[in-house]
C-alpha cells in the first residue's frame, strides 16, 4: 500500500490508484496485518442477589496504525456486545437480554494520560499508561440480566463480541478504515454454554 | 406483477432524460458530499458513506449502461447498420469534447487541493505547538514541585497522627493548603477518609489499580488531572506510613487547582497541540477522501457526459437513420414508406419532405398499376375480342413487320402466323408460298400508311382458288407501331361460290320456266309440218322438210335434255331420308359397272361404318355421277376407279368418309375452286353438270365434298356425311371445304 500511495503522489493520477486501493487495498494491508486480533480470554456468568452479571477478560492488540491515530488525538470507540439466550426445542431461541457497552480512549498530550470514558453514563478514568488503560478496559464487569429473567433448570447461551467501531472515527478516516484491514479490529463472536 | 413487465418499465424508466437527470442528481449529490466534507459538518459525516456507496452503485450501474450501449453500437457498426457510424462518429466527438475538459479541470483541482491541505501545515507552526507544549510542561513542572514539597508535608504530619486518620484532620490540612479535594486510602485503594471544597461533592477520584500498584511501590503519582472537575487540577498520590499500624501504609492524594491563568494557558495549549496533531495526522486521509470524492465528482461526470453523448447522439442520428432506411425502401420499391415526423427543425423538415415524396410515389405507383391494370384488361378484352373475330386481323408497322396476328388469320391463311411475330410481312411470303400473292398485295400499300385501302386477293394454293378481301387502315401512333396498319381480311371464296350456286340455280329455273315450255309446240310444229307437207312435197323438198324437221326435232330433244339436267340441278327436291348402309349401297351401285369394260373397279369399305341418314334415290344418283365423271375423265380406257370408305372419329363428329379416285388427267389447278360449278369441265364430253349436281345432294345431306389432284396423277374426292345422330355443321363443312 505504501508504494501505491508514493505512486499517487507523484503522478497525481490518483484514479488508477482508487481503483486500485478499492481493487487490491484488501489484500495490501492483510498482507501487512501483525497486530494480534481482539480476544475474549474469558467470560463467565455469576448470579448475584438481584442479578446475573457477566465478567469477562478481553485481550486488546492495537496494531501501529491505529496507536499511530490514538497518540495524534484520534480517539478510538470500542465496543462490546453480549447476548444471552435460552434455547427452546421447537422455534427459534429467544434473547434473554442484550448488553451494549461502549468505550472512548483518549490521548492526552500535555497530561500525558490515556482518559477512557464510558458512553453509557459518561464516567471517566485516566491512566499513566496505555496498557493499564486496556487493562481496565479488558476486565469486563457489568450487569448482565436481572435473575427473574433468567429461567433455572433451561439451557442458555452467551454470546459476545468485542469490536472498534469505525463509524466513530473523523470522517476522513473513514473511507481508509472501511477499505483497510487495520483498521477492521474485532473479535469474532464467542459462544459460551451456561449452566444456570 | 410480471417481471418482464416490470423490467420494461424499469428500462422505460431509465431510458432517455430520466437517466440523466437520475445521473445529474447523483452527481450534485456528490458535489453535495465534496462541499461537506470541505465543512466536515455532521450531516456529511453521517451520510458520508451512504453516499459513498450510492455513487460507487451508480458508477457501476453507468459503466455497465454504457459497456452495453458501446457493445450494441459497435454490433451495429459491425452489422452495418444505417446511422451506426455516424452514431460512432458523434459519441466519439462528444466524449473527446467532455473528457479532456473535464480531465484537464480535473488535474488541475486535484493538484490545487492537495496544495490547499498541505498549506495548512507549517513545520515553524508544528515546532511552536511542540513548544509551547514543552513550556507548558515546565511551567506545570515548577508549580508541581511545589506541590510535591507540600504534599510531602501533609504525609509527614499524616504519618505522626496518632489521634486517627479522620475527616476533620483533612479538613484542617486542605483549608491550609487550598487543595480542592484529600483523600486517604489504605493500601488496598479503599477510601478511609475525604474532604472536599465543594459541598457537592461526596466521592474523591479513584485509584486505579495501575496508580495503586505504583504507589504501593513506594512511587508518588503525579498528574493533571483535567477530568473530576471544570479547571485543570494537579492530582498527587503519595504513600505514607501510618503511625497506627506499622505494616501497613496509607496513601494521601491531593488534587490542587491551578492557577486560573496557568490551567487556562495549559488548557489552550493542550486542545491547541490534540487538534493540530489530529489534523496533521489526518492530512493524508483527508486528502485521499478529497481525491475520492473528485474522482467519483469526474468520474460520474464523465460517464454522464458519454451517456449523454450515447443518448444526443441517437436522437440526433434517429431521423438520419430512418431517412436512410426510408431511402433504402425506396430504392426497394416500397413507397408506403412513412417516416416518423419530425421535429420543427432541419431534419424535421427532411423528415416530413421525404414523407411529402414517399406519398406522391406511392399515389404515382398506385396510378401506373391501375393504369397498367385497365391496359391489361383493355389488352385481354381486345385479345379476346380479336380471337373470336372472324376475320383474319393483322398489324404491321411502316416496316411491314408483323406485330400481332389473331387466330382468324392463322386459320384464313393456314399459316401460324404467331410465329412471324416481330419479322417482316415478306418471311410469310417466303415461309408459305402460297400467300406470295396476299403479301405481293399488302407490301405497296405499307408505304402510305395514311391512306385507306380495300382490295380482293386470289390466292392459288393447294385447296385451290381462295379470294380474300383485305382492307387496310392507318394505326394511330403507339409506341413500336408508329404509322402502322390494321390489315383485315376474309376468305369469300365460300359467299362468292354461293352466289354463284345461287345464280347458277335462278338461270336453271329461268331456263326451266322460258325455254322448257315453247320447246313442245314447236316440236309439235315440226313433225306437224312433215306429217302434213312430207308426202305432198316433192322428193327433193320433202328430203330437205324431212332433214329440217328431224334436225329441228333432234335439236329440241337436246334442249330438252339440257333444260331437263338445269331443272334437275336447279329443282330442290324434297327429301326422303332413312337409314341407309352406305356401303351396300356403294356395292349395289358398282354391281352395274362391273364387267364393264372401260372401267376397272378397286373397292375398299370400311365394315364398321355405320349407316348415314339419307335420300336413297339422290345417294344412288350421286354414286352413278361419280362413276360416270370418273369415266368420262379418261383418255385412256380403261379407267381404274378407286373407292373407299372410312368411318371417321373425329372432333366427337363422327362421320362416314367416301374416297372416290380415278387416273385420269386430274383437274387443272386453276379450275380446282370452281370445278364444283356449272359448266366448268375439262372433260371434252359431258354436260358440265354432273359434279354441281354431286355437290349440291353432298350439301343436302349436310355433308362436304372436297376436290383434289392425287399426286400419282389423277383427280381425288371425298366426300363425308354425318352418320345418324349427329348434326353436320355447314358452317364447319364449309370451313373443311376451304382447307
Amino acid at each position: 500500500m505504501v508504494s501505491i500511495t508514493r505512486y499517487c503522489k507523484r503522478t497525481s493520477w490518483p484514479l488508477l490508484c482508487i481503483a486500485l486501493c478499492l481493487g487490491g487495498g484488501q489484500a495490501g494491508f492483510a498482507a501487512e496485518e501483525d497486530g494480534p486480533p481482539f480476544l475474549i480470554r474469558s467470560a463467565e456468568v455469576e448470579r448475584g442477589e438481584q442479578s446475573y452479571r457477566l465478567r469477562g477478560i478481553i485481550d486488546f492488540g492495537l496494531n501501529d496504525t491505529v496507536l499511530e491515530a490514538l497518540h495524534n488525538g484520534v480517539s478510538l470507540t470500542i465496543e462490546t456486545q453480549a447476548r444471552l439466550y435460552r434455547q427452546r426445542d421447537w422455534i427459534w431461541d429467544k434473547q434473554v437480554s442484550g448488553l451494549d457497552r461502549r468505550y472512548r480512549l483518549r490521548y492526552f498530550a500535555l497530561s500525558q494520560l490515556y482518559l477512557l470514558t464510558n458512553l453509557d453514563d459518561e464516567s471517566k478514568r485516566s491512566f499513566l499508561s496505555l496498557s493499564a488503560a486496556l487493562y481496565n478496559l479488558g476486565h469486563f464487569d457489568a450487569e448482565l440480566a436481572p435473575r427473574h429473567e433468567v429461567l433455572s433448570g433451561q439451557p442458555h447461551y452467551l454470546r459476545m463480541r468485542i469490536f472498534l467501531d469505525i463509524e466513530s472515527l473523523p470522517a476522513p478516516l473513514r473511507p481508509l478504515a472501511y477499505m483497510s484491514s487495520r483498521w477492521r479490529l474485532k473479535s469474532k463472536w464467542h459462544e459460551w454454554t451456561l449452566d444456570i | 406483477m410480471d417481471t418482464g413487465y416490470l423490467i420494461q418499465r424499469l428500462n422505460r424508466l431509465l431510458n432517455g432524460p430520466r437517466l440523466l437527470v437520475l445521473a445529474l442528481l447523483l452527481l450534485l449529490s456528490s458535489l453535495y458530499l465534496m462541499s461537506g466534507a470541505t465543512e466536515g459538518s455532521a450531516t456529511f459525516s453521517q451520510l458520508y458513506i451512504i453516499l459513498l456507496v450510492v455513487n460507487v452503485v451508480a458508477l457501476i450501474i453507468l459503466l455497465a449502461l454504457i459497456a452495453a450501449k458501446l457493445y450494441r453500437l459497435l454490433r451495429q457498426y459491425r452489422d452495418n447498420v444505417p446511422g451506426s457510424r455516424m452514431t460512432m462518429r458523434l459519441v466519439a466527438v462528444f466524449m473527446m469534447l467532455s473528457i479532456v475538459p473535464v480531465t484537464v479541470v480535473y488535474n488541475f483541482s486535484l493538484d490545487f487541493l492537495h496544495r490547499g491541505i498541505d498549506s495548512w501545515f507549517d513545520v515553524r507552526v508544528e515546532q511552536a505547538l511542540e513548544d509551547s507544549l514543552e513550556l507548558s510542561r515546565n511551567a506545570l513542572d515548577v508549580r508541581t514541585r511545589e506541590l510535591v514539597r507540600l504534599t510531602e508535608q501533609l504525609t509527614l504530619e499524616l504519618s505522626m497522627e496518632t489521634g486517627g486518620l479522620n475527616a476533620l484532620t483533612l479538613n484542617s490540612m486542605r483549608e491550609r493548603t487550598e487543595a480542592t479535594e484529600l483523600a486517604l486510602f489504605d493500601s488496598r485503594g479503599h477510601v478511609l477518609a475525604t474532604s472536599f471544597s465543594a459541598t457537592s461533592k461526596l466521592v474523591p477520584a479513584l485509584l486505579n489499580d495501575a496508580m495503586r500498584s505504583r504507589i504501593n511501590q513506594g512511587e508518588t503519582y503525579i498528574g493533571l488531572d483535567p477530568f473530576h472537575y471544570d479547571t485543570l487540577h494537579m492530582r498527587m498520590a503519595m504513600p505514607f506510613q501510618s503511625s497506627s499500624k506499622l505494616n501497613e501504609h496509607h496513601i494521601l492524594q491531593a488534587l490542587f487547582p491551578l492557577p486560573a491563568r496557568m490551567g487556562g494557558l495549559a488548557e489552550n495549549v493542550q486542545q491547541a497541540y490534540t487538534q493540530y496533531k489530529e489534523l496533521a495526522y489526518l492530512r493524508q486521509p483527508l486528502k485521499y477522501t478529497f481525491t475520492l470524492t473528485l474522482s467519483l465528482v469526474l468520474l460520474l461526470t464523465m460517464l454522464s457526459a458519454v451517456l449523454a453523448a450515447f443518448y444526443y447522439a441517437r436522437r440526433l442520428v434517429a431521423p438520419i437513420r430512418e431517412l436512410a432506411e426510408g431511402t433504402r425502401a425506396v430504392a426497394d420499391g416500397e413507397y408506403g414508406k412513412m417516416l416518423t415526423p419530425g421535429k420543427n427543425d432541419e431534419l424535421g423538415f427532411l423528415v416530413n419532405s421525404f414523407n411529402e415524396m414517399t406519398r406522391r410515389i406511392a399515389q404515382a405507383r398506385d396510378e401506373a398499376r391501375e393504369s397498367q391494370t385497365r391496359l391489361q384488361e383493355q389488352h385481354a378484352y381486345l385479345e379476346t375480342l380479336l380471337s373470336r373475330l372472324s376475320s383474319g386481323v393483322l398489324t404491321v408497322n411502316a416496316e411491314g413487320i408483323i406485330h400481332t396476328a389473331n387466330t382468324a388469320a392463322d386459320a384464313i391463311l393456314d399459316a401460324q402466323l404467331g410465329d412471324l411475330i416481330g419479322r417482316h410481312l415478306e418471311g410469310l411470303g417466303w415461309r408459305h408460298p402460297h400467300l406470295a400473292q396476299f403479301v405481293a398485295a399488302i407490301v405497296p400499300h405499307l408505304g402510305n400508311p395514311q391512306q385507306e385501302w380495300r382490295e380482293e386477293i386470289s390466292l392459288f394454293g393447294p385447296g385451290g382458288r381462295r379470294t380474300l378481301m383485305c382492307s387496310g387502315s392507318a394505326l394511330p401512333t403507339v409506341s413500336g407501331l408508329a404509322q402502322g396498319q390494321v390489315i383485315v381480311f376474309d376468305d369469300v371464296t365460300a359467299m362468292i361460290q354461293a352466289q354463284r350456286d345461287a345464280a347458277w340455280g335462278e338461270v336453271a329455273r329461268r331456263l326451266a320456266h322460258e325455254i322448257k315450255n315453247p320447246l313442245t309446240p314447236i316440236q309439235l310444229s315440226a313433225e306437224r309440218l312433215r306429217h302434213k307437207y312430207l308426202k305432198s312435197l316433192p322428193p327433193r323438198d320433202a328430203e330437205t322438210l324431212d332433214r329440217s324437221t328431224h334436225t329441228i326435232v333432234q335439236q329440241v330433244e337436246t334442249l330438252k335434255e339440257m333444260v331437263k339436267a338445269f331443272s334437275e340441278y336447279a329443282r330442290a327436291p324434297r327429301l326422303n331420308l332413312q337409314a341407309i348402309d352406305l356401303n351396300a349401297l356403294i356395292n349395289e351401285v358398282l354391281d352395274l359397272y362391273r364387267g364393264h369394260k372401260d372401267i376397272r373397279l378397286h373397292v375398299d369399305l370400311d365394315a364398321r361404318s355405320p349407316q348415314i341418314e339419307a335420300d336413297l334415290g339422290r345417294i344412288r344418283q350421286l354414286l352413278h355421277n361419280m362413276v360416270k365423271n370418273a369415266l368420262e375423265a379418261s383418255d385412256t380406257p380403261p379407267t381404274s376407279l378407286y373407292v373407299e370408305s372410312h368411318c371417321l372419329q373425329e372432333d366427337a363428329c363422327p362421320a362416314v368418309e367416301l374416297h372416290v379416285s380415278d387416273n385420269g388427267r386430274g383437274i387443272e389447278p386453276e379450275l380446282l375452286a370452281q370445278i364444283f360449278e356449272p359448266y366448268v369441265t375439262t372433260k371434252p364430253k359431258g354436260s358440265g353438270l354432273g359434279l354441281a349436281i354431286v355437290k349440291k345432294i353432298v350439301e343436302e345431306h349436310g355433308g362436304m365434298i372436297r376436290g383434289e389432284n392425287r399426286p400419282e396423277g389423277g383427280a381425288h374426292f371425298t366426300i363425308r356425311f354425318p352418320v345418324i345422330g349427329t348434326q353436320a355443321v355447314p358452317n364447319e363443312a364449309v370451313k373443311e371445304q376451304k382447307a
